[in-house]
């Protein structure tokens, strides 16, 4: 299986790496958003600053990957790979795991200068160890939304209203990771804002990895039944 | 299933009419609060049958059987209306309560996110073709649908929300006069058997309309 996994994996980001639209329109997305939040709002009130960066750093975070996951099964529906794929002997495991991989690479190419770009647009100063552990919240959210996204839009493949119907089903599903993930990340960014902010971080950061559980696990499990032809 | 109907219909009006002339007033809401018992059942049917969706969903991604697809769709039909029926309660009682027919409150938005999830499951029953896939992606569906409970449940303790904690289910017992519970308690169970009705009977209405649409179907051929 997992000779399986690195050859999809690798077939898979070429395919990714072979159109540049693919790759850079999210990233474009997400930067766009936050361009707009800055001139909209300008430099938020000193109070206000770690709440406006968490939500700026997620707002463009999940626009961006929902764009990516809506279109993630595109590049193997073109002539007829995905059907040839999923007709091989292959773990639709590893299927699912490649596409993931991906999908999770792309969110951190997103989560970088998102996260860089909020920062300064917020004039806010983060301290090396809230970054890190912010980033691990962030990383977890990117894998829950990766594994739902992945998994809705093999969902969603077949359907005559796709463009309609992924969104639909993929906001109020992400719903927990976001919670998790913006009030963890404010009780990280500004422990001083949040009473008991270390048990609250903890707490979100556990809804997090629940949801994380519930989304990867049903992505494995049902993955190879949802692209089974019939 | 008609006996069944009648009982349910004759209970549910039963508890409706002691809700309104039997059971005494709010100290603190006065009139007002007696919606509580069509909204909170209706709530707690919404949250049973999203749990039936998610047990029909396994079963049918288990034995691979049409009629558990067929059961998913009623209880999902079923399901949407309960939740309409909770978040329009929910905003009548709200407006002379909290001053608002709507907020974005946490109970409020995860309740209207699970209206939104039905629809949605509805909507891609209706938007894939039938066979296997359809079985396997709705009943998928279904599963995750389900996640949305607890969330719900929860919200008002994760969150400072405007809706009250939980009141009926809380360490230390309910806060409720016993006679107001009683009556709340029975109106639940009443609903909820009444939403597993509505789900059956739209169930085999379906069931029905798929003979005779394979019948009809066989006639042309």
């Amino acid at each position: 299986m997992m000779n399986n996994f690195l050859l999809i994996f690798r077939q898979t980001l070429r395919a990714e790496f072979a159109d540049r639209e693919r790759l850079l329109s999210p990233l474009l997305f997400a930067l766009v958003i936050l361009v707009m939040l800055a001139f909209t709002f300008g430099e938020p009130p000193a109070e206000n600053r770690p709440a406006a960066f968490v939500a700026q750093v997620f707002l463009s975070l999940v626009l961006a990957t929902q764009t990516a996951l809506a279109r993630a099964f595109d590049p193997e529906q073109q002539d007829r790979a995905f059907d040839l794929l999923r007709a091989s002997p292959v773990d639709p495991a590893a299927i699912f795991m490649a596409k993931l991989l991906v999908v999770l690479l792309q969110g951190v190419s997103i989560l970088v200068p998102a996260t860089v770009v909020s920062a300064l647009f917020c004039g806010l100063e983060v301290p090396g160890a809230a970054l890190v552990k912010f980033s691990g919240l962030s990383l977890l959210t990117i894998t829950g939304l990766g594994s739902l996204g992945v998994t809705l839009a093999a969902m969603t493949l077949k359907a005559h209203a796709r463009t309609v119907l992924f969104p639909l089903l993929y906001f109020p599903l992400a719903t927990p990771l976001l919670l998790a993930g913006t009030q963890g990340g404010i009780a990280i960014i500004s422990p001083e804002s949040v009473p008991v902010a270390g048990a609250m971080a903890g707490s979100w950061v556990v809804v997090s990895l629940a949801a994380n559980t519930i989304f990867l696990t049903l992505g494995i499990l049902l993955f190879g039944e949802l692209v089974k032809s019939d | 299933m008609k006996l069944a109907g009648i009982a349910l219909w004759t209970g549910l009006l039963a508890v409706w009419a002691a809700a309104i002339a039997f059971v005494p007033a709010d100290a603190a809401q006065g009139e007002v609060y007696r919606i509580i018992y069509l909204h909170v059942p209706s709530a707690i049917s919404a949250f049973a049958s999203c749990f039936l969706l998610a047990v029909a969903g396994v079963f049918a991604l288990w034995t691979r059987n049409q009629n558990y697809l067929t059961w998913q769709r009623g209880l999902a039909e079923a399901g949407l209306l309960m939740t309409a029926l909770a978040l329009l309660t929910g905003s009548i009682w709200g407006k002379p309560t909290w001053g608002t027919w709507w907020t974005w409150d946490a109970r409020l938005t995860t309740t209207f996110l699970l209206a939104i999830l039905l629809a949605a499951w509805l909507m891609l029953h209706g938007a894939l073709p039938s066979g296997r896939q359809r079985l396997a992606v709705c009943s998928g569906l279904s599963i995750f649908v389900f996640a949305d409970v607890p969330i719900i449940y929860k919200s008002v303790t994760w969150w400072r929300t405007l809706h009250q904690p939980p009141t009926i289910i809380r360490s230390g017992g309910s806060t409720m006069a016993p006679e107001m519970l009683a009556l709340l308690v029975s109106g639940i169970v009443i609903t909820a058997a009444m939403t597993v009705w509505l789900a059956w009977v739209r169930t085999d209405s379906l069931k029905m309309a798929e003979k005779l649409e394979n019948q009809t179907g066989a006639a042309f051929e």
